[in-house]
């Protein structure tokens, strides 16, 4: 046999480089991508062995998932609510199988986890949804609410766990956090659409009472290509609320609404609370506090608190706001000799900020030591939010 | 609104259908014109050069129509339908729909089904156009072989779309549902180039209803559309089972 030799032989060896670097770099590749379809090994062996380039283009189409198309809930942005990296905390839950209507709930995951490769979207959850609840599932952008409420509406699976669902899957109504339907149609035929599938006894009077009830009535002849979002996000309610769902999961519903659209959202939600289930995944505090009656809160994929609102906002540092007439350091100095007190701030003449780790012990002492100092009192609140409840447990 | 009128509404507003009777019409008229007027053409371009044409045949009114249709054509159906049937292309779409049917597969079937009665429609439209007008300028064709010829055609182009399906199941976006058809629609010919395996394949149909004007029997076909109607149903199952199982 006689070897190639001279620019043919130093051709070889070049593409032999090349393909040995290429198949390198796309193993080192596959030891951190996200595959599909086979697993990592036989990804692997399809690279180095079916003739090059064809392995090689099968894995890159094919078999790795892009990276857009992983934790689709993204990272931690720049959400405020976000804040510094929190410390692992054990989750707070209470029992909420003991809480009215929970006997049989509506929904019940057991330590559900999911991962993306690496990324670990959802850690052990247990969430438990009583029926007839309003359940606020809140958290920092990246937290995980959106594979919690993807793998409860059955459009992705657990990686472990389980989860129960009392009720048939098409009595449960989803609505993704950027609805879109095809441009082409009208929204009374996207309305109409939804009713069919889900509800087709109901009859179609349904489906403009669901365009009245989020006020898309004049629209409804209109093709959906010509939509702004926030029409679009009513849509999508409106093709929830046509099937009469006994279960609905709205994600971020309220964010691409302006504030009168946003108020209608809540206002419709108070309206089904009771006869509806409603999972409502949302990073706006103020939403959940308004609407819900029990809440979930998630980060970094774990379940750091559940059961009802009162509760976590009892439990967390809380904070008080006194108003009296004068100078009020005196009142400030004698206050932080107080062992209940973990910090006072003065906000302004006669304006004080008190923060404590007892409630009881503080919604007695303030008023004795203020009428002990001689002082005028003009008010005292409590300041303590669901805002600040979240970022105790998240930070 | 069923998923049926769903798609049927798809494929006319979007204009789909135009496509597709389009291309396989407009082949249907130029593919008898051309095979009429070759010598024709040849000799107005060859200058000096003397190029000898042999007398166009009826059949070769419908050669020319098969030939550019199987490319053109199954080109249009394979772009056509991949634009349909990668069902979780458009996330937001897909869960609107997802969220709302049994079984996701289910999403499947009006699509194949509307696509592929649109392409056989518009076959059937093309064929027609190319028969009469080779009957008006070339002479008569027999009715058996064409009838039999566009069935298998026909049966082709369903697998096309049964391909198409599979692959956009496989695949999430429309350019890799229609670049996976693509290539397994081509290899097919390639494979064939084994003897003992062309009659079983798929690709055996294409030329059918022109081998069948030339004499061959419509049992030689047998092989490749029994193979070929086992597998459509098959490539739906897989497609349908593999949505199933792909999260959204």
């Amino acid at each position: 046999m006689q070897l190639p030799a001279g620019p043919l032989l130093w051709g070889l060896v070049l593409a032999g480089t090349l393909v040995v670097l290429i198949d390198a770099a796309l193993l080192l590749d596959l030891r951190r991508a996200e595959v599909r379809h086979l697993p990592r090994w036989a990804w692997g062996l399809v690279i180095v062995l079916v003739s090059f380039p064809i392995g090689e283009i099968l894995y890159l189409v094919v078999g790795r998932v892009p990276v857009a198309e992983r934790v689709p809930d993204g990272g931690r942005d720049s959400n405020p609510l976000a804040g510094a990296p929190p410390a692992v905390r054990p989750t707070a839950t209470r029992d909420v199988r003991a809480m009215p209507g929970a006997g049989d709930p509506v929904i019940a995951t057991t330590a559900v986890t999911k991962t993306y490769g690496d990324t670990t979207a959802l850690d052990q959850v247990d969430l438990v949804v009583p029926r007839g609840a309003t359940y606020g599932l809140i958290g920092p952008n990246g937290a995980g609410k959106t594979t919690m409420l993807s793998i409860l509406a059955g459009l992705r699976q657990p990686t472990s766990g389980a989860f129960h669902l009392g009720v048939e899957r098409r009595r449960v109504a989803v609505l993704v956090d950027t609805p879109l339907f095809e441009p082409w149609l009208t929204a009374r035929e996207v309305v109409d659409l939804a009713r069919t599938l889900v509800a087709p006894d109901l009859g179609g009077d349904r489906v403009d009472i669901a365009l009245r009830e989020v006020g898309l009535s004049d629209a409804a002849e209109r093709r959906t290509g010509g939509f702004s979002r926030g029409m679009l996000q009513r849509l999508g309610i409106a093709t929830c609320l046509v099937g009469a769902p006994e279960v609905l999961m709205l994600d971020e519903p309220s964010s691409a609404l302006d504030p009168a659209g946003r108020r209608e959202v809540l206002d419709l939600i108070g309206r089904l609370a009771g006869t509806t289930t409603i999972v409502l995944s949302t990073h706006i505090l103020a939403d959940v506090q308004q609407v819900c009656d029990v809440v979930g809160v998630i980060d970094e994929g774990r379940l750091r608190y559940q059961g009802p609102i009162e509760e976590l906002l009892a439990r967390t540092s809380s904070r008080y706001r006194l108003q009296v007439r004068g100078d009020a350091t005196a009142l400030a100095d004698r206050l932080g000799r107080e062992p209940w007190v973990t910090d006072v701030e003065v906000q302004g003449t006669g304006r004080l900020q008190v923060v404590t780790d007892d409630a009881a012990q503080a919604e007695h002492g303030l008023p004795r030591l203020v009428a002990e100092g001689g002082i005028r009192l003009v008010s005292l609140n409590p300041a303590t939010d669901l805002e600040t409840a979240f970022l105790e447990l998240t930070r | 609104m069923s998923l049926w009128r769903l798609e049927w509404l798809r494929m006319v507003r979007t204009h789909r259908w135009l496509v597709l009777v389009g291309v396989f019409l407009t082949f249907g008229v130029l593919g008898p014109v051309t095979a009429r007027y070759l010598a024709d053409i040849v000799g107005s371009v060859a200058g000096d050069i003397t190029i000898v044409v042999p007398d166009p045949r009826p059949v070769d009114g419908i050669l020319q129509f098969v030939s550019n249709a199987t490319q053109v054509g199954v080109l249009a159906v394979v772009v056509v339908a991949a634009s349909a049937l990668s069902i979780d292309a458009r996330v937001e779409v897909a869960a609107f729909l997802r969220t709302r049917v049994r079984h996701a597969g289910g999403l499947l079937w009006p699509r194949y089904g509307v696509i592929a009665l649109t392409a056989v429609l518009a076959l059937i439209l093309g064929t027609a156009a190319a028969w009469i007008l080779t009957s008006l300028l070339l002479g008569e064709l027999p009715a058996g072989p064409m009838i039999v010829g566009t069935l298998y055609g026909a049966l082709y182009l369903c697998f096309a779309v049964a391909v198409v399906a599979a692959a956009g199941a496989l695949v999430r976006s429309t350019l890799p549902a229609v670049l996976l058809g693509i290539v397994t629609l081509l290899s097919l010919p390639v494979i064939g180039i084994i003897p003992a395996v062309q009659p079983w394949l798929p690709s055996h149909l294409v030329f059918a209803v022109v081998e069948l004007l030339e004499g061959e029997a419509a049992t030689t076909y047998l092989r490749a559309a029994t193979v070929t109607l086992v597998t459509i149903p098959a490539l739906l199952l897989t497609a349908s089972w593999q949505l199933e199982r792909r999260e959204l």
